[in-house]
């Protein structure tokens, strides 16, 4: 998403100016003067993102939200920082690792007004619309501006030979199926996304009926994206090196069938789609040289469920030849045989030795 | 005599070019960018788009297209 301009950053339009949140002195958010001043008088003390502090600035007139926020995995990062911890065996991340995570990770933490009022900063910031805020945020230039590489690119179809996503296609942006509710968390000790209690499933909106034989067959055994999604990007390594290297092995499209490991009365599956995140053995080297004493504690091919769903796909075309009759599909051990014993380790509950 | 009004010429002109540069300099006393700012409000300012185009300075931090990457 190319970056705007600087004064295209700040720029409030007219339309703010006579909403309610525009009936505000700008300094009763922002603090510094109301009165005439010159620009560098003008900025001393300015608050940038005043919802940055969402209780104080968001909840006396957006009772419990800020608060709320606070809790949820976009306010705490508690996906990565809880993964870093399990991987480290560490309770509390050591100085290097702190550091690590802050210059890192924590650039992705995101405030109220990262989603309703601008784009997030750890792409440049930037009013969205003039200061508008805006109830639902924007596909394009919220939710995808930092969920972009995997979940963005496979949604609008962006990787050569494969179709958008049919809800896309539909016109559904995000908020569609991640409801406020998700967003803020339904869950304030969620320590990954799959543990929102309220979540939207396929089948909050498809009626899975007896007059589809394959979905008898397969229902509470087979994860619906098994049949309906499309390959989807898997990373290897991650960008938390200190030098400007990059990734030491590139991301490429893939479609692994392995065992579901975050069974779940609202998961039941036996079989799910896995994609490879973006961590390695060595991954927090030029941080914390040996520190990464756990790697294998977690599964590195994870539970995925791909945002690229069609109707009819590969999987769909027959029984045998498409999936009962094609190890190919499956995680597989020599899958892995390129990689460290400790990746092999690690992926021991995920990987599938009898083809079904 | 032709060395002595030499120097005296090159010593007139270093002390007149010194007066002349100190006067300058107190006549015109170079301006702070703070001194040469007009006072606006934050509304003069920022819904003014041809004001912003002249004031407004890039972040010095770059950033990528995605953060997700």
């Amino acid at each position: 998403m190319p970056q705007l301009e600087a004064w295209e950053k700040v720029w409030i339009s007219q339309d703010f100016m006579s909403s309610t949140h525009g009936s505000q002195n700008c300094t009763s958010c922002h603090g510094g003067s109301n009165t005439p001043q010159k620009m560098d008088d003008a900025h001393k003390d300015v608050v940038r993102d005043p919802a940055a502090d969402a209780v104080a600035k968001c909840d006396p007139c957006h009772a419990g939200y800020g608060a709320q926020h606070e809790q949820s995995l976009h306010g705490t990062l508690n996906g990565y920082k809880e993964l870093i911890k399990l991987r480290t065996g560490q309770t509390t991340l050591s100085p290097e690792l702190e550091e690590m995570y802050t210059q890192n990770c924590a650039s992705c933490h995101t405030t109220c007004g990262q989603c309703h009022i601008s784009r997030p900063q750890s792409v440049g910031g930037g009013f969205n619309n003039g200061h508008i805020f805006t109830k639902r945020p924007s596909m394009t230039l919220n939710c995808t501006a930092c969920h972009g590489s995997r979940i963005g690119e496979e949604f609008r179809g962006e990787h050569s030979g494969l179709s958008a996503d049919v809800h896309y296609n539909q016109g559904m942006q995000c908020v569609a199926c991640h409801s406020s509710q998700e967003i803020h968390t339904s869950n304030p000790t969620a320590k990954h996304r799959y543990d929102e209690t309220d979540q939207t499933t396929c089948k909050t909106c498809h009626e899975i009926g007896s007059s589809n034989t394959y979905h008898t067959l397969h229902n509470e055994k087979v994860d619906c994206q098994v049949c309906h999604s499309q390959p989807y990007k898997n990373c290897y390594s991650c960008h938390v090196g200190k030098s400007s290297a990059g990734l030491q092995q590139p991301s490429e499209l893939d479609f692994k069938i392995g065992k579901n490991h975050l069974k779940s009365a609202a998961r039941p599956h036996n079989y799910v789609l896995l994609r490879h995140i973006p961590i390695a053995p060595d991954s927090y080297e030029e941080w914390a040289p040996g520190q990464m004493t756990n790697f294998s504690v977690k599964p590195t091919w994870k539970y995925t469920t791909p945002h690229n769903i069609q109707k009819n796909t590969p999987q769909t075309a027959n029984c045998t030849s498409s999936c009962h009759n094609n190890p190919s599909l499956f995680l597989k051990r020599e899958d892995m045989q390129h990689l460290s014993q400790q990746e092999q380790i690690a992926n021991e509950s995920v990987v599938v030795d009898d083809i079904p | 005599m032709r060395i002595a009004k030499t120097i005296v010429t090159i010593c007139l002109s270093l002390w007149l070019l010194v007066s002349l540069q100190y006067g300058c300099t107190k006549k015109n006393p170079a301006k702070s960018t703070n001194d040469n700012q007009e006072k606006l409000t934050c509304v003069d300012c920022h819904t003014n788009l041809d004001k912003l185009k002249v004031l407004a300075v890039p972040d010095t931090v770059s950033h990528g297209d995605s953060g997700e990457t």
